[in-house]
């Protein structure tokens, strides 16, 4: 059993580097560290992700092994002919130079100590996960996704509603099932304890995304440590992570689509901005990416207009073409599948509803005790809450964009809640603790970018 | 100065905080993972189970999933054990089990049915052993397909 881990994830991560090239090709550059790998990756397998649709729809059950094939393809003849079209700009934080790194490393102790931390922490991560078998998400939705992917060979609408195999979960976005189900395409069999090394090349994605997104905000050693805060949360190190949800790899998406807003903030943007594909990504993990998308977009927008810098239509247009064709695929493909949503009630006809009100604070009671959860995140929130307040007197405009992201992002997570079908306690109990997984890297990022800050501003 | 250093204290407690928290939580996790998860979804004995079934049953066949509806974890494993054949689940503790079955199989032209555990009586399939129980583990499972 150990070879066979051993395979599908060597497999995982030439799959993940294959999504990379195609990212590069979207991006039209070439990267030059780890950090920018990371981005390619998350852009390559968000744009086959939203191709599938129209892909399922004109190629019929050839859709997924037409997305490998084009995907090789794509990747081989970028290795082979693409050149670089332009120098990566940004702000070089990500540019991996070994001997660089590497003296660096060794001149600074701390840095030392946070990524021998990491290291424990993602080796125990890496153990457990080949060890123990799916959980109850990552079988029943995720995982089942794939297998029908696999063996459909397209998005369908799946066997009949009377065997009640998948239901309400038909409804969300494929980039994990295409995924799991490409990893299963060169064994020419769909094996469920082939798609657990997915979760390894996010979580290495994960620890990536949150070094670059607190890089962009301090210095390299604040970094590291934010890293190491990040991977022993026991909300991210444990539990349902282990088990193939998909909160873990949104989480990573969420804090590299960050990453790259802050980057955005002071650049030019257009087309081939990573930060316009990564926002679209977020759209293709979970229904709750596209809460997200509004979220960053508004207060990128925003801050960009606190900043002074001009903002251009000639630039803008461009960067929403990526997440407006994302968005049109997602409703397209939910108005198509015509599954509805069990959960939740339209937000519009709920707000009118004195009941909808009437559970505030009960939500916020519950949600509370969830912030709060020492066995789960420590102190991170109390922690967040504290940062905030500094942040929003003292902290740089990127600070400020990443905190109020943040805020925002847990705020939605709690008012979905408004509109649950569900009886309101048990809802919030089985979901929130997840749900705040998403946000977790950028809450850690705004800790330490106030903890550092202090810190200089402090007299030694 | 003493801003910084109380400064430092702050952060120093909050990070030992979830150190501790982190540690104490990754250690639960190893202990139950190595413990009590089991490290496959389907083990050897179902495995087994599903190559027998497939041996029986031809593929693309449907089937269908007499047991208890709400063991749901069971209802699923067997259903995506069992894809991409269809499999629809008959709740076997319903009293009309029997008739459940009778309208799933006219309607749906299913001509077998694996039951968790001994079958309603009064169906129109022949059903027989197809595992024995395992003591403590699982019960019988019965292969039953339709009279002719």
């Amino acid at each position: 059993m150990m070879g066979a881990r051993l395979t599908s994830t060597v497999l995982a991560f030439l799959l993940a580097g294959v999504f990379a090239l195609n990212g590069e090709v979207i991006l039209g550059r070439r990267s030059l560290g780890i950090g920018h790998w990371n981005v390619a990756f998350i852009v390559g397998l968000g744009f086959w992700s939203a191709l599938l649709f129209p892909l399922s729809l004109t190629m019929g059950n050839l859709a997924v092994d037409g997305t490998f094939g084009m995907t090789l393809a794509a990747a081989a003849a970028w290795l082979l002919w693409g050149r670089p079209g332009r120098a990566e700009p940004g702000s070089g934080s990500m540019r991996f130079h070994y001997k660089e790194w590497v003296g660096a490393i060794l001149r600074r102790p701390a840095m030392l100590a946070a990524i021998a931390l990491t290291a424990v922490a993602a080796a125990v991560f890496a153990i457990l996960s080949w060890r123990t078998a799916l959980g109850w998400d990552g079988f029943e939705i995720w995982a089942t996704r794939a297998q029908m992917l696999f063996y459909e060979g397209r998005l369908t609408h799946g066997p009949p509603p009377e065997t009640g195999f998948i239901g309400r979960a038909l409804r969300y976005p494929p980039m994990i099932p295409l995924f799991e189900a490409l990893l299963a395409t060169p064994l020419g069999r769909f094996d469920f304890e082939w798609t657990k090394p997915v979760f390894l090349v996010f979580y290495v994605s994960l620890l990536t995304s949150t070094f670059g997104l607190v890089r962009r905000l301090t210095d390299g050693t604040s970094a590291a440590f934010a890293t190491a805060i990040v991977v022993w949360l026991p909300g991210i190190a444990t539990q349902w992570n282990l088990g193939g949800y998909c909160d873990l790899p949104m989480a990573a998406v969420l804090a590299a689509a960050a990453g790259e807003c802050v980057d955005a903030l002071t650049q030019k943007i257009g087309f081939r901005s990573a930060a316009a594909w990564l926002l679209a990504s977020l759209t293709m993990l979970k229904l709750e990416g596209e809460i997200y998308l509004y979220i960053l977009a508004s207060f990128w927008l925003l801050t960009r207009r606190l900043s002074g810098r001009k903002l251009p239509g000639s630039e803008l247009v461009p960067a929403v073409l990526p997440a407006a064709a994302f968005l049109l695929a997602g409703v397209s493909y939910r108005s198509w599948i015509r599954v509805p949503s069990a959960g939740f009630s339209p937000v519009f006809g709920s707000l009118l509803t004195a009941s909808t009100y009437g559970r505030v604070p009960e939500i916020l009671r519950l949600c509370a005790r969830w912030l709060g959860d020492m066995n789960l995140w420590g102190v991170l929130w109390p922690a967040f809450g504290a940062a905030t307040l500094f942040i929003l007197l003292r902290g740089s405009m990127a600070e400020r964009f990443v905190m109020l992201s943040c805020l925002f992002a847990v705020g939605a997570d709690s008012a979905v809640f408004l509109f649950t079908r569900w009886t309101l306690q048990p809802h919030v109990d089985s979901s929130y603790q997840r749900l705040l997984e998403h946000s977790a890297p950028l809450a850690v990022a705004t800790c330490v970018a106030a903890f550092a800050r202090v810190r200089r501003s402090s007299p030694a | 100065m003493w801003t910084r250093r109380a400064l430092h204290l702050v952060v120093g407690g909050c990070l030992a905080t979830n150190a501790v928290v982190g540690v104490r939580a990754l250690r639960h996790e190893i202990v139950v993972d190595f413990r009590y998860a089991p490290s496959r979804m389907f083990d050897a004995a179902h495995v087994e189970m599903i190559r027998r079934i497939d041996a029986v049953v031809p593929p693309e066949v449907p089937i269908l999933l007499v047991c208890r509806e709400d063991d749901i974890w069971l209802n699923r494993l067997w259903q995506r054990a069992l894809y991409p054949r269809m499999s629809f689940v008959v709740n076997v503790e319903h009293p009309s089990a029997g008739k459940d079955l009778h309208a799933l199989s006219k309607k749906f032209g299913i001509g077998y049915a694996l039951a968790v555990g001994r079958p309603p009586a009064n169906s129109e399939f022949v059903w027989q052993i197809a595992f024995p129980p395992l003591p403590g583990y699982r019960p019988a499972y019965w292969l039953g397909s339709l009279r002719r």
